[in-house]
């Protein structure tokens, strides 16, 4: 069974003028590790509210492990298996203290209390935030809010987590934070849905989803989204600089290859110098 | 920074009443507010006085932070008390000083001492409260103790989560507040100069962009709660649990003492007023 499932899906806001998704067909593995790209209203935290039942598709069919989000009667079911981390911290958290957040999910649902400790426990493991669990979460960096607003979602106990631009308010050290975070709980067998527009978050997924005005543009490995420069180019994206060194450096007769990351890069560069 | 100040009420220090129940608190709160209305006579109010005193003593708050609530409500106070003096009239009374419809007179002192006291004292139990209880704690305290009402089908659960989140968001507010008057002074806004109506007038461009922020934040927030799970109070569970200690017998037995000594005195001691 897929985790996910889109099919033909359409969504426009109300008094909206043009659609946000259009006709968007496309599934995800359970386990997979996955990023949706694209430019501003290319409708891709649409996508995100589409996938947890926030909004319920105009026309097509959302599906989350066979559930229907548009019958209503299997929303709670559907949020309590597909949790999302919004953008902004600060308005997510519910309660002042970080321990009491937490525990805003698993009290939802109607977990007893001495398993809601224990999930804190986990939770806070998972996003390494321990060390803040009885702080006043105004006191936080971004990085560490948004770490917390991690665990909230964790305590619920998803099998799928979706982060909606979660990274866009934190400063370089913040966003590594989170993405750490992310990378090892998709290794704990997570499916990861990253909703972003940067490229170099894409690095790691294991498929990366191009959306443009709503459409699907490219749907496919990230390796083979930075070959493709006409994809890029159309969905207005920026490639990784070490994509874009290594780009350079063959236009100028020397082939490293098309590396993602930094490491990569000095490997393939170190590599070469060794031959010569 | 205005961060700091949201929270200012409470002194964090570990102590006798800090590590009392914020029901029973609440509780006694309202015995000693009970009790001070019924006092009739100043000796009755010197019981009042050592309770909150002992109170005092035993949250380890410096009194200084304590006899400051008094300031906020200072005004109040004069004005009852000049209102009280001047023109409270009683039967028979020996008449100090009387001009125009104002007069002065033994029943009005005492009468006017009296209220002043009685705001006094209230004021300082109050703050008591404030300073030894998390805001956190009271909510808890609140919601534990009306829910009795959710079988009249008053919506406790709902008062609770609205109070606590207000209480949440006051610091991001603040931070947002002074990001909206440092961005507003970049464009040259001033609002240190002028007359009041003209700095009441300066501060809409700041109030607008925070009401309409807040309404934005509320909209986020509604969508993160939704997506986890909440539907209300249908099948919710709570993880923290209230617990009455021996705190809370050891404060029952001193206001139970204090009540039963102005009730003494009351009918012993006479009435003043």
């Amino acid at each position: 069974m897929f985790a996910v499932k889109l099919e033909n899906v359409t969504f426009k806001y109300e008094g909206a003028k043009r659609v946000a998704v259009e006709n968007v067909s496309l599934t995800i593995n359970e386990g997979e590790f996955v990023a949706v790209i694209g430019a501003n209203a290319s409708g891709k935290s649409t996508l995100a509210k589409l996938i947890n039942g926030l909004i319920a598709p105009l026309s097509g069919k959302v599906e989350v492990f066979g559930a229907d989000t548009s019958d209503s009667s299997k929303l709670f079911e559907i949020r309590k298996s597909c949790g999302i981390v919004f953008q902004n911290p600060d308005n997510q958290m519910v309660a002042s203290i970080v321990e009491d957040d937490v525990a805003f999910g698993p009290e939802n649902i109607g977990v007893e209390r001495e398993e809601i400790g224990r999930r804190i426990d986990f939770a806070l493991k998972a996003s390494g935030t321990e060390a803040f669990r009885s702080q006043m979460a105004s006191r936080l960096s971004g990085g560490q809010k948004q770490r917390v607003a991690i665990a909230g979602v964790l305590a619920i106990k998803p099998k799928i987590l979706i982060l909606d631009e979660s990274t866009s308010m934190l400063d370089p050290r913040g966003r590594r934070e989170v993405m750490d975070v992310v990378r090892s709980l998709n290794k704990e067998k997570m499916t990861v849905i990253v909703i972003t527009h940067y490229m170099d978050e894409v690095v790691d997924c294991d498929r990366a989803i191009v959306l443009k005005s709503g459409n699907v543009l490219f749907n496919g490995t990230p390796k083979q989204l930075f070959q493709s420069d006409e994809v890029i180019k159309k969905a207005g994206l920026e490639l990784p600089v070490p994509t874009k060194i290594a780009l350079k450096l063959k236009e100028n007769g020397v082939d490293v290859g098309l590396p993602l990351t930094k490491e990569e890069l000095e490997e393939r560069l170190w590599t070469l110098l060794q031959k010569n | 920074m205005l961060k700091d100040v949201a929270f200012g009420q409470y002194y964090p220090v570990e102590s006798f009443v800090h590590k009392m129940d914020p029901r029973a608190k609440i509780l006694y709160l309202i015995a000693y507010i009970v009790l001070i209305f019924i006092v009739k006579n100043f000796y009755g109010f010197a019981v009042c006085l050592a309770l909150l005193a002992l109170t005092v003593v035993f949250a380890r708050v410096p009194i200084v932070k304590v006899l400051k609530s008094i300031r906020a409500i200072l005004f109040i106070i004069i004005v009852t008390f000049l209102i009280n003096l001047f023109l409270h009239r009683e039967e028979q009374d020996v008449v100090y000083f009387s001009w125009w419809i104002f007069t002065v007179t033994r029943g009005s002192v005492t009468f006017a001492t009296f209220m002043a006291l009685r705001l006094i004292t209230l004021v300082l139990g109050s703050s008591i409260l404030t300073l030894t209880t998390t805001p956190v704690a009271l909510t808890d305290g609140l919601e534990s103790l009306l829910s009795p009402l959710k079988l009249v089908k008053f919506p406790v659960h709902e008062l609770a989560l609205i109070m606590s989140i207000a209480l949440r968001f006051i610091p991001t507010l603040m931070e947002e507040t002074e990001r909206i008057i440092s961005a507003q002074k970049a464009r040259g806004a001033d609002f240190e100069s002028g007359n009041i109506f003209s700095r009441v007038k300066a501060l809409i461009p700041i109030l607008i962009p925070l009401i309409i922020s807040a309404f934005r934040r509320a909209d986020e927030l509604g969508d993160a709660m939704e997506a986890r799970c909440y539907t209300g109070s249908r099948v919710r569970t709570k993880y923290k649990k209230l617990k009455f200690s021996v705190n809370d017998v050891i404060a029952l037995f001193f206001v139970a003492a204090a009540f039963a000594g102005v009730i003494l005195l009351n009918v012993y001691a006479g009435a003043v007023i």
